[in-house]
């Protein structure tokens, strides 16, 4: 085991006016299935990184070769590679305040312990739900994965600390073959412990759901009502919204909501908070990846946008402090991005929207929302798995549609009704939303 | 690694996989004139996959102390306990020697100093366009050098070193952005940095950045399309690559199941999966010891064979095509592209966009890469700002946007296939499946498609 704080002692002696020490150590356990285990794996990572500042010449040194003599040598390259930089005029220094926020414990002590044994039983959860639901459902792909996480930090003004969390995932796509063809759907879980991923639920839905989607019509291109699932919202929101809220994109030109705060700029139906410490979700931590403690904001509040999110380099280049956002990989510059993006429910059922409508779709599954552009807020997302509505009700499924639009208008304008349902993803939650007279393209 | 496998074999394991990796990648970032990051990213360590009672299990550590290298054998022992999957592994053309890509001056030997200054001077030349609020530049560093030991008698190493450049501009004006970027990669040396013009390269996505900020969306709805090259490389990889791989159909996943001697796509349509092709990926061998030879997947049309390891090979009665990868020495390798590419035809490209009449030239340049879902069939892509075909001309630039189409009709659609091929891959991506990130390189020549499906106004 290498000390952080003797890398620490060493980057001053090597010349640093500044160092921070970030360590990560991890055991992920995994299984690939279809319907039954195909393999499995065990994995120990232990990273370091190691960010070095000689007055305002800076350097990140990441590293998973962790001998000792190995590190401590990383550690001369980076301040050696920090005396070649140009000076960052704006650097003002590292983060100062190294404390962990009072918060309940994120480790799972049953997760924690849990060998690849206890994940097939997750597995195997799944399966009864799936077949449950549906007796000729099979999974044909699964991803089960469980994780024990420490990270360590120090830097010349704090610390060390240290937190440990668990967390697990479970992905599952179903498929159901029938005369007509193949019904195909997939659901998946987050928690922070294994028995939060309530696998046979998540089986059950997946069973159900299948039925649904044997044979989908096309769609014709044209502007429809739309109900966006809630897993899907929370994925398009953290795709479009989440960056712009980055107080690293709005310094460097890459927001729209730069210069916007105090103006309505979603529906004043939408409120967003961004929860850096609650025990339920995945993203949850005591401190960020600098060693400030993280909080619970409101960053929109019907639809009014309040604030952004910050780490130590972009709160200090306004001259205030940082929201405890940073967050980094072992091997990069830490950058704020929001904890966990969380959308608070509004009052309405699903079936009080669907019988809102007369010529819709309800989008449940998408693909390639991540491939819009933030940036000029210009929204594309393919429909894989949606229900046809018409005339108030459910009326079949459609696939392979395109839907189009700019999420400021669709969000601000477009929206009509927000669910009382939320879904948790790993960085975003969200409940459904009702969004009027949406393109799209079939 | 040559312990850790007689280890294995002597607590009953009856296949082992050995992997080591030294890895450096250094990322260089400069945002308008002023350098905000040097970062750079070592690895080392042990990976190692067994079959066990007939069953396969992995484990890793970057802990390379002898103790815990054969710690992860166990490890990797009892993954396998737990797996109900018997398999029998087909061999591949077992991998031997020592390979290293091509390239005169290692980047690792070049002053930090004259990396910095390329990066900057780069990334000024970005701020010299109309309406330019943002210019990102990044350059891209990377050394994998990759060992692999087996029971079955492979004993190989390889190295990859790659280069590249990424620019990223913001045009603002009225309370409109838009962003574009691009990037320029190449298995090669410091020599493809120091001799590529990177400020004009820059100024460029700059200026198409401020074109698209002028430009419109394009139509919502079916359209006819001419794909460059660039494009046609990713919507092979999200349309066909993806649901070739023998993992996915050997369960059920992919829509291209039982489809092997069927006509898939057009007559003039002819797909090729290849480990080392000029502008591409460079990888001789794959991470289960096999060597990664020319695979033709589709011929004329007719779907021949899908992309395979040891263990899908078996299982679909197919050779191993040596596309075992993993992304690093801490994940197994599963079945994965190298560098799909399409073959080139006799069309000429004005033959093609004279033949659309009406529609769409699709660019890649500034797309950001595509998805697909195998099972359902349905695939989507992204595209950089393009332009629309009229009366058989190139007319007006339009935005990018995204286009989806589906696996078993796109490629039926082919009209005509240009002459020009061209392959490329980068040092800022690659492909994700599963978690696991993989370099990969695409391309063809252009292509005419009779309709894809396009999100706009």
């Amino acid at each position: 085991m290498v000390d952080i704080e003797k890398i620490l002692r060493y980057a001053h002696s090597s010349g640093a006016s500044e160092a921070e020490v970030y360590r990560v150590t991890s055991r992920v356990i995994s299984l690939r299935t279809a319907s039954k285990v195909i393999n499995a794996s065990i994995t120990h990572t232990d990273s370091m990184g190691i960010r070095v500042a000689v007055g305002r010449h800076v350097a990140i040194v990441g590293t998973q070769d962790v001998d000792e003599e190995r590190v401590l040598k990383a550690v001369s390259s980076a301040v050696s590679i920090a005396r070649s930089m140009p000076e960052d005029p704006e650097w003002r220094g590292l983060n100062e305040l190294v404390r962990a926020s009072p918060i309940p414990s994120l480790k799972d002590e049953f997760t924690a312990k849990a060998g690849a044994g206890e994940l097939k039983e997750v597995f195997l959860d799944a399966l009864e739900g799936v077949r449950s639901a549906s007796s000729k459902a099979e999974i044909v792909r699964g991803l089960f994965t469980s994780a024990l996480s420490r990270i360590e930090i120090v830097n010349s003004y704090g610390g060390p600390i240290s937190q440990e969390g668990t967390s697990a995932f479970m992905y599952i796509n179903v498929q159901l073959p029938t005369s007509d063809g193949r019904g195909t759907y997939s659901e998946f879980n987050y928690s922070n412990n294994l028995k939060g991923l309530k696998a046979k639920e998540v089986g059950e839905v997946a069973g159900s759901r299948v039925k649904d989607f044997i044979r989908g019509s096309k769609v014709r291109t044209g502007t429809y009502d739309v109900i966006l699932d809630a897993s899907v919202t929370a994925s398009i929101l953290s795709v479009m919204i989440a960056p712009s809220l980055s107080a690293k994109n709005v310094q460097e030109g890459r927001s729209p909501l730069q210069g916007r705060v105090g103006e309505q700029v979603l529906s004043n139906k939408l409120t967003i908070r961004d929860l850096g410490t609650d025990p339920r979700l995945v993203s949850s931590r005591s401190f960020d990846d600098e060693g400030f403690p993280t909080s619970d904001r409101t960053l929109i509040a019907k639809g009014v946008l309040e604030d952004y999110v910050y780490d130590t380099y972009t709160a200090k280049k306004e001259g205030r402090k940082s929201t405890g956002n940073a967050w980094r990989t072992f091997s990069t510059a830490p950058s704020p991005s929001p904890n966990h993006l969380y959308v608070m429910p509004g009052d309405a059922t699903l079936d009080e929207m669907i019988s809102s409508i007369r010529r819709g779709i309800y989008v449940v599954r998408t693909i390639g929302e991540w491939l819009s552009n933030p940036v000029s807020g210009s929204l594309n997302a393919t429909v894989t798995h949606g229900y046809i509505i018409e005339n108030g009700k459910l009326a079949g499924s459609c696939r392979g549609c395109v839907l189009a639009g700019n999420i400021y208008e669709l969000m601000k304008d477009n929206l009509e009704l927000v669910g009382k349902d939320v879904r948790n993803l790993s960085r975003s939650s969200s409940p459904s939303v009702k969004l009027a007279r949406v393109k799209i393209a079939g | 690694m040559d312990k850790a496998l007689k280890y294995a074999l002597m607590r009953g394991a009856t296949y082992v996989e050995v992997r080591g990796q030294e890895y450096l990648y250094e990322y260089i970032r400069a945002h308008n004139g002023e350098l905000k990051e040097f970062s750079r990213t070592t690895l080392a360590g042990i990976g190692i996959r067994l079959a066990y009672k007939g069953k396969l299990g992995f484990s890793a550590t970057n802990t390379l102390k002898e103790d815990a290298v054969l710690k992860a054998v166990d490890y990797a022992l009892s993954a396998a306990e737990v797996s109900d999957d018997i398999v029998k592994l087909e061999e591949g053309v077992i991998a031997r020697g020592v390979v290293r890509s091509s390239f005169k001056v290692d980047p690792a030997d070049v002053p930090e100093e004259e990396k910095v200054r390329t990066v900057i001077q780069a990334n000024k030349a970005g701020l010299e366009a109309p309406s330019i609020k943002s210019s990102d530049t990044a350059l891209g560093i990377q050394k994998d050098r990759r060992y692999v030991m087996t029971s079955d008698g492979a004993d190989a190493e390889w190295l990859t070193i790659m280069t590249g450049v990424l620019q990223s501009s913001v045009a603002s004006e009225n309370g409109s952005m838009e962003r574009v970027h691009d990037s320029k990669s190449k298995v090669a040396g410091w020599e493809f940095i120091h001799l590529g013009d990177w400020q004009s390269f820059s100024k460029e996505v700059s200026l198409l950045a401020g074109e698209a900020l002028k430009a419109g969306q394009p139509r919502a709805g079916k359209a006819k399309v001419v794909a460059d090259p660039e494009l046609i490389g990713l919507i092979l990889h999200e349309a066909f690559g993806h649901a070739s791989e023998g993992d996915l159909v050997g369960t059920g996943n992919s829509v291209l199941q039982d489809k092997v001697g069927e006509e898939v796509a057009s007559p003039q349509v002819s797909i090729v999966d290849d480990g080392m092709v000029e502008g591409g990926y460079f990888m001789p061998f794959d991470d289960e010891g096999s060597e990664k030879r020319r695979t033709v997947i589709v011929q004329k049309g007719v779907l021949k064979q899908f992309l395979t390891d040891k263990t899908w090979g078996r299982k679909l009665g197919m050779p191993v095509t040596g596309n075992g990868r993993a992304q690093d020495y801490s994940n197994p390798p599963i079945v994965r592209q190298t560098n799909l590419f399409m073959e080139g035809g006799d069309w000429s490209l004005e033959e093609l966009i004279q033949e659309a009449r009406e529609g769409l030239y699709l660019s890649g340049r500034g797309a950001r890469g595509g998805e697909v879902n195998t099972s359902a069939g349905t695939f989507t892509f992204s595209v950089g700002p393009s332009r629309i075909i009229r009366n058989g001309e190139l007319g007006e630039v339009v935005r990018g946007t995204v286009v989806s189409g589906s696996i078993l009709e796109a490629l039926k659609g082919v009209v005509g296939v240009g002459k020009d091929v061209s392959v490329r891959t980068s040092v800022f991506g690659g492909c994700g499946k599963e978690g696991q990130m993989v370099r990969v390189g695409h391309g063809g020549p252009h292509v005419l498609i009779k309709e894809l499906t396009v999100g706009g106004r």
